[in-house]
This record gives structure tokens, sequence and C-alpha cells, in this order.
């Protein structure tokens, strides 16, 4: 999702507006192929059922009334809007009271808060989920130790809330952080000089400075617990609680198969969306209006006067957050029976070694690795592209570009999934030589889908807070529009690139929505691999995979961050 | 410019619109299939490429076997019966598949019943059906029986229910009882299917409703429905038989009640597309598959997809597990009744759950 940017007086001398034209226009047409025509084709279904798959299929706009009549959508939405919302509101406040903290004192371990909100954005939702399912389930692990109220108190729909909130705060905490780490100090300076104190001038000059970064976060939390599917597929053996990414998987799942009733439900989902983004453009665009000035600095936190509390907090968020759930996930791949308890005979290692003896899960890893880089690399440069698009060309039709990549972030995995059958596997593709579906061409296209709107999203963001006048002198000097990006943008953004990849690749290596409906035959790939061990009831083995999943993200987040910061200071020495 | 902003949108529209209308598939049967009639398994000869084979049960156990006999390459799709459902249904008009496997004949008959299935071909194999089996293929061999088993038996967690308490017939069936989710789960239709059939849609509707309402947990497929069951989160399940006797074997507390009226069976099926452009290599597929020595070597070497009662005369059936009883009577429902009622059962199934 790209927030519309206007950067005043970016638009200087354009010696060569042809190429800006091309780069736009290049940039429409990929996002109307990967992703527009995937998502138009699923929401047609919903009006007129069979449209580009069978012969005489007729317009039926009266199936989208269904919503009201089946009990079944009509519990999946209102579920969906409960769990969205109330982690929109209970996300958002954590988020944001913790991006407060971390940039408003120092204390020792502050930084673990960074830590743990990337490690949460790059895990598989699906691994934390099963996590707290382990946990709370009925045959769980807090059932084995005869903490049955666990149970009660998770799943239900508060806990779920509860759950979705500690599992999605970071996005509310890193836009939260975003604009509090560039503050004016005259502001607060002048409040002071009137007479307030810490808790006025955060009440009523901070805070309304910032509610702009405080909605946008709570809405992204809002977006991303709508279209999740990991929560609800890791759910679905434990508490019933249809959501309706969960029926949209079902319907598209079960025999007959309802395209039809994947349609209307994505439609719903893709108007809620819609609504929330419109939200979120209007809150960035009403913090767009200069709340920053020229004497805007970077602030550094002061010490905080009693930082051993503060530094419990965080002790307790990375205890609850990531270690509750990963923790589990650990306990039952390293136990013999799920709900045996923490004794030695329940102690096995069998199941690691099941994983690396029988081999699925490790060709499933190397599958989905191999596709996740390449989904990453493109993705990367694509967005980068995209972000060039939005933020320093004058390209008329920028606004296609900003309403793709918006409208793209909302769309779930699996809707998008759906529609890439439709568009890929049709016969005018095949006889022109892209008979792309069922090759794992397609998975890598699909996570490109899927993961572009975030890509643009970070790089927009660094692109738009550069000073305008370098392009200008770079421009004066006679440098073309390619040289430009290449000798100014690019080593300036660099670590935004950098956060784009790391962020693209951890997603795409458990990516389950896409590769459940897209993997190719005999092409297995981990999330696939890890659900179907799930459904067979194999939890230790099948958590074992989720586990392993789990390390390699994280393994490869750190490596791809480590090399991207050699890279970018590299460049910045090349570029001195 | 904002002119050229339109012009480009309007191409677009265009283009997405002439996609729609161009590429609105054919119905299969219309499109240029081989004729049936003139090819016969024994005497044609296999089409390049590799047979392209969608399939739940057996899975590379089948697969390499097939090659190993007959020299003939083949890429499999080893899914859950609802995945090959669904890429079948969504490559309806590009069919990327030649053969199907899968368990529930009604969900074939529904394939059939939409033209998707090569018809009208000759069956060397068919002879070697038993008489039961034989009986319920069509006779148009759009589909053809492979083995039966039970897709749902009375199972019980022996350390929450006596043996004397546990329930001998479905009929006794009350309180929390575990079921797989017939919308999810391929053989879970089948068990649903046959209570609608046994006892009209109101009386069966009548009846799920007051298991629902006396706290009836369904799972999304069989192996959580076990777990389940093993932990005593159900005390009792309609879990498929294969489960049922891993649990046993491992040695959780587990048994079983095969009801006399029978358990409530799946049959599963095989099929070739209509679509297929490789219809001598299928059909080699299915008269390799329907003789006793492929069906023995895949009981004995299937695992616990092994565990089923072949519909092919011969079939040397002593790999079946000793806990599986010696007799198996089992409740069927008829192929066109499930595939007619699939949709509105599972959907009033769904709402009744979701309410």
């Amino acid at each position: 999702m790209t927030a519309p940017v206007t950067v005043p007086g970016r638009r200087v001398r354009r010696p060569s507006p042809a190429a800006e034209d091309v780069l736009g226009w290049a940039m429409v047409a990929v996002l109307v192929v990967l992703v527009g025509l995937p998502l138009l084709f699923v929401l047609l279904q919903g009006v007129a059922p069979g449209l580009g798959l069978v012969r005489g299929s007729v317009w039926r706009p009266e199936l989208l009334a269904g919503i009201g009549d089946r009990p079944l959508w009509r519990t999946g939405l209102v579920n969906s809007l409960v769990l969205a919302g109330g982690a929109m509101v209970l996300g958002g406040a954590l988020g944001t009271g913790l991006a407060l903290l971390r940039t408003g004192v120092s204390f020792p371990g502050a930084r673990l808060l960074d830590a743990t909100a990337w490690i949460l954005l790059v895990s598989p939702s699906f691994v934390l989920a099963q996590g707290w399912v382990l946990l709370a389930s009925p045959s769980g692990i807090a059932s084995g130790f005869g903490q049955d109220w666990v149970t009660a108190l998770v799943l239900s729909p508060g806990g779920l809330v509860v759950i979705m909130s500690l599992t999605q705060y970071p996005l509310a905490y890193l836009a939260v952080s975003a604009a509090l780490r560039w503050d004016d100090r005259s502001h607060r300076h002048a409040a002071a000089l009137s007479g307030a104190g810490p808790w006025t001038v955060l009440r009523t000059v901070r805070l309304p400075l910032l509610w702009p970064a405080v909605l946008s976060g709570a809405v992204l939390v809002f977006v991303d617990v709508l279209g999740d599917f990991g929560l609800p597929a890791a759910l679905s053996t434990a508490y019933p609680f249809p959501t309706l990414p969960y029926a949209i998987y079902a319907s598209v799942r079960q025999s007959p198969v309802r395209f039809d009733s994947a349609g209307v439900l994505s439609f719903y989902l893709v108007v809620i969306l819609i609504a929330a983004m419109l939200l979120y453009l209007w809150a960035v665009r009403r913090g767009a209006r200069g709340a920053l000035t020229g004497t805007a600095s970077r602030i550094d936190p002061p010490p905080a006067r009693r930082p051993a509390r503060w530094t419990v907090l965080t002790a307790a968020v990375v205890g609850l957050t990531l270690v509750v759930p990963l923790g589990s996930s650990l306990l039952v791949s390293l136990s013999h029976n799920v709900s045996g308890g923490l004794t030695w005979s329940n102690l096995t290692f069998g199941h690691y070694h099941a994983a690396f003896a029988e081999g699925e899960l490790l060709i499933g890893a190397r599958n989905s690795v191999l596709v996740a880089i390449a989904a990453a690399v493109l993705t990367t440069v694509l967005g980068f592209l995209c972000a060039v698009v939005l933020t320093s060309t004058g390209f008329r039709a920028r606004v296609l570009v900003d309403l793709a990549g918006t409208v793209s972030l909302a769309v779930p995995g699996i809707v998008l999934a759906v529609g890439f059958i439709f568009v890929w596997n049709q016969p005018v593709l095949a006889s022109a030589g892209l008979a792309l579906y069922g090759s794992p061409v397609l998975l890598v296209l699909a996570g490109v889908a899927s993961a572009l709107p975030v890509s643009v999203r970070l790089q927009v963001g660094a692109l738009a807070r550069l000073p305008g006048g370098f392009l200008a002198a770079a421009a004066l000097s006679g440098a073309g529009f390619a040289a430009r990006i290449r000798t100014v943008l690019v080593p300036l953004a660099g670590s935004a690139v950098v956060s784009a990849f790391v962020a693209v690749l951890a997603m795409g290596v458990f990516d389950l929505a896409t590769t459940t409906m897209l993997a190719p035959p005999g092409f297995p790939t981990l999330p696939v691999v890890v659900l179907t061990e799930f459904d067979r009831g194999r939890y230790g083995y099948a958590t074992a995979g989720a586990v392993l999943s789990a390390a390699l993200v994280l393994i490869l987040a750190a490596l791809a961050a480590r090399q991207g910061r050699r890279l970018e200071a590299a460049a910045r020495e090349e570029t001195r | 410019m904002r002119s050229a902003t339109r012009a480009a949108t309007a191409t677009v529209l265009a283009t997405v619109v002439a996609t729609l209308t161009a590429c609105g598939g054919q119905p299969a049967a219309a499109r240029d299939a081989a004729d049936p009639s003139e090819t016969l398994a024994a005497s044609c000869t296999a089409e390049d490429g590799p047979l392209r084979i969608y399939l739940n049960p057996w899975g590379a156990t089948l697969s390499e076997r097939f090659t190993a006999d007959t020299g003939i390459p083949t890429e499999i799709a080893d899914l859950g019966g609802g995945e090959i459902l669904a890429r079948i249904a969504a490559e309806a008009n590009n069919p990327q598949w030649d053969v199907v496997l899968l368990d529930g004949h009604g969900s074939l008959q529904s394939l059939a019943d939409q033209d998707m299935l090569l018809t009208g071909w000759t069956s060397e194999s068919r002879a070697n059906l038993t008489a039961e089996a034989d009986q319920m293929a069509p006779e148009d061999n759009a589909w053809l029986p492979v083995s039966e088993h039970a897709a749902g038996l009375i199972a019980y967690n022996t350390d929450l229910v006596p043996a004397e308490d546990a329930p001998q017939s479905w009929s006794e069936l009350s309180g929390p009882v575990g079921f797989a989710d017939p919308a999810v789960a391929a053989p879970a239709y089948p068990v649903v299917s046959w209570f609608f059939q046994d006892m009209g849609t109101e009386a069966a509707q009548a009846w799920f409703s007051e298991l629902i309402d006396s706290g009836m947990r369904v799972y999304p497929k069989n192996g959580p429905l076990g777990q389940a069951l093993v932990t005593g989160e159900v005390p009792v399940a309609a879990l498929q038989e294969q489960h049922v006797y891993q649990l046993m074997q491992a040695g959780d507390p587990v048994d079983i009640v095969w009801p006399e009226e029978g358990a409530l069976g799946v049959v599963r099926a095989a099929a070739i597309s209509a679509d297929t452009p490789r219809p001598c290599a299928s059909q080699k597929f299915l008269d390799w598959l329907l003789t006793p020595e492929t069906m023995t070597y895949l009981m004995a070497e299937g695992g616990d997809d092994g565990v089923v009662t072949p519909l092919v005369e011969g079939t040397d059936t002593s790999s079946l597990p000793p806990e599986r009883p010696a007799e198996t009577p089992l409740l069927i429902t008829d192929a066109r009744f499930a595939a007619d009622n699939e949709a509105d059962i599972k959907d009033w199934f769904a709402d009744e759950l979701a309410r």
C-alpha cells in the first residue's frame, strides 16, 4: 500500500519525460496483471458464476444478498469484524504505547522491543497462532498441566482478539515509532514555556501530532487481521470460529467447489478492506500537512527515571508475544504426547529426527526458500521502481499505481491465489506459450503479487523523506533519469530497500495461503507439508516442521539484513 | 495527459473484457478429446509425456509401481480429496490432469454429470470387479470403483467409556460425539450423506440438530478428530477406520464398535478426464489398477491407504491389520444421491454448525 505522496518542490526539470512515462505505464501494467486481473476474476464469480471458466455463465447480482441469508457467512462476517476491530483497538493501543515508551525514554533492553516487533512481523502467523492453539486447546499443553481455565480464557472471541493483538501489534508499533523518531522540538518547547508539564505536552501536543500515525497503524492491524488466514487455519482443529478468509478457503476446497461463494465473500472482504484503506489514506493525508518543519530532528530519548520498571515490562512483552507461542511449539515438538506434560518420559527428539529423515519437509523447505528468494528479488526491484514512480516522477497516472498498490494490500492471499488459477490457466495463454499454471514460476509471481504492496510501502516511506533538492541538483548537473535513480536514490534509500527485501523474503518462505492453492504437482512447499501433517494429526512432527520453519525464516532475515547493511555501507563509501 | 490515462484505462478494461469473453471455456465434451472407441488399452500405444495423476491415496507407492510395470512415466499431485476437486474445478476450462483417484464416488459422479469424465471407453479389467462393484459402477465407465472402507465407525476412548456403555449402533449416539467436517474432509461427506439417504432429509436434519445441541463437535479432518478422541476431548467419535487402527497400534486408549447394521462406508474410485490428451495411457492405468496383482501390492505396501476392502476379485487381503474385524458390513450412499444432494447437505451442515 502506498500513501499518495506529494512533495512540494520535487517536480523539477524533467529532461526525459518519456522514460518516466514508460516506467510509470510499465508499473501500471505489472500491477494490473499481477493483482488487478486475478482480483477481478474472483469478484466477478460472485455475480456471474462460471464467468471465464464455462460457457453460458449468467449475470446474477442477487447472489451478493446471500450474506444475509446464510448463517455461516453471517457468522464469518461478524467474527471477522469482531476479531479485526478488537485487534485494531487493542493491538493499536499496545503498539502505540510501546512505541511511545521506546522513543520516550531509554532503558536497558529497549532495543529488544524493536527486535521483537521485527521477529513477529516476519514470523508466519500460522506458526504463532498454532503455538497458542497448542497451548490452549482442550487437549493442549495447559490442560496437560491441569490448567483447564487457559482453554476457556484463550479459546473465546475475547481471547482470540488478545492473541491477534499480541501477534499483529508490530504494524502499529513500527508506524508510530517511525513517526516519533523525528520530532519538532519547537512545538514542545513552546508548550513547556507556556507552563505545560510532560503529560500535558503529551496529551495536547505530541498525541494530536501523532494521531495520523496512530490511526494508520491501527488500520494496518485491522487490515492484516481481517485478511489473515493463519489463525483460522491453526484454530480450525480446536475451536469453531469461522472467519471470512476461512469461509473462502473452505468454499474453494469443497466438493462441489463454490467459486460463487468465494466471489461473494471476497466481495465483502474487499469492500470492508477498501473502506479501511480509505480511512488510512485520509489519516495519512491529514498527517502530511507539514507537522514537521525544517527544524525537525531525530530524537535521542533521555534515560528513564526508573529503568527497571520498563525493562521488566519489555521482558513481559517479549515473553507473552514470542516466548509463549514459540515456546509452546518447541515444547510440543519435543514431546511424545501434546498433553503429556513436562516429564522426562515425554521428552523426545524423534519428531526432529523424522523431519530430517523423511525428507519431504527438507524438500519443501528448499522449494519454499528458492521461491521466496526469487519472489523477494523481483518484488524489491518492482517495489523500488513503483516507489520511484510515486515519489520522484511527474507521471500523471501515479494514482493508478497508488490505487492498485493500496487495494492489493487488502486482498487476502487465498483470494489472490484463486484468481491466479483463473487467469493463468486460460487456454489462450497456453497457446501463447505462457502456460505458467502448474509451474513454480506461478508461485513466484503470486509471491510477488502478495508482497509487492508491503515492499512499495516500505520503500515509498524512505524515498518520500529524501530531500527533493538532491534530485534537482543531479538533474541540473545533467544526470538522466536512470542516472538519478542509480546515483542518488539507490544509495540514500539503501536501508529501506534492504528492509523491504528482508520482509518480503521472510514472509515468502511460509506463504501458506498461496502455496496451498498453487503448488504444482510434485513440488511440495514448507507450509503445505506442515499443514498436511497437522491435518493428519501428527502434531509433534508438524510442530517440529513449524519450529524449523520459524528458525529458517529468522535466520534468512538476519542474514539478509546483515548482508544488506554491508552493501549499504559499501555503497555509502563509494558515493562519498 | 488525463486523456492518455483514460485511454490506457479503457485499453486495460477492453483487454480484460476480451480475455473474459474470449477464454470463456468450452464445455468439456465439446472439445477435441480423442474418440475413446478408437483406443483399446491392450492394443494402443501410450502417448508421449508423463501421465498426470491427481490422487489422494497411495501417492508415490502407486505411481512408481505403475511406471515400473508399464514404462509409462507419471506426474502425481498427491493432495487431499477436497484440494483435488478444487483444482479440477479451477482448471475446468483447461484441465491439467489425465486421471483422478480419490475417496468418494459421489464426487466423481458429480464430475460425470458435468461431462468432465471420459465415457464410453472399453475397460478390459471391469470384468475383474466384484459383482457388487460392477453393479455400483456406471455403465459408461465414467468412473470405476476400486475399493471401499469405513469412513466412519464408532470409536470410543476406553478410559472414559466402559465397553459395556459404548454405543452399539448409530442411533445410540448422543452427547459430545466427534465427527469430521463434511465440508473439508473428503471421507466425511459419505458419513453424513448416508443418514440423509437413510432417514430422509427432514429426519436427518432433526437428528443432527439434536446431536449438535447436545454437544457434538466437528473437526476439519480425521487426524485431529482421532487426537481429540485420544485426549478425551470427545469420548466417542465417528472415525475413519485407518485412523482408529493407527491409534490402537500406538497403544492409545481407543477401541471400536463395528455396528451390526454396518459402518459408514466410502468408495474409492478412479476416472479419466474427458479432455485427456493421453486416453491410451489413462486407460492402461485404470486397467493396471483394477488387477488383483496391483491391488494386492497397494494393500500390502500402501500403509494406511491399504486398509480397505478391495473391489477387485482375487486380491490377497492378508496384509490387513489384525484390529480389523473379519466381518465389515458397510453402509454406502448411492452415488446418484450423493452427487445430487452434495451442495445442499454440506451447506445445511455448515450453516447449522455456525448457528
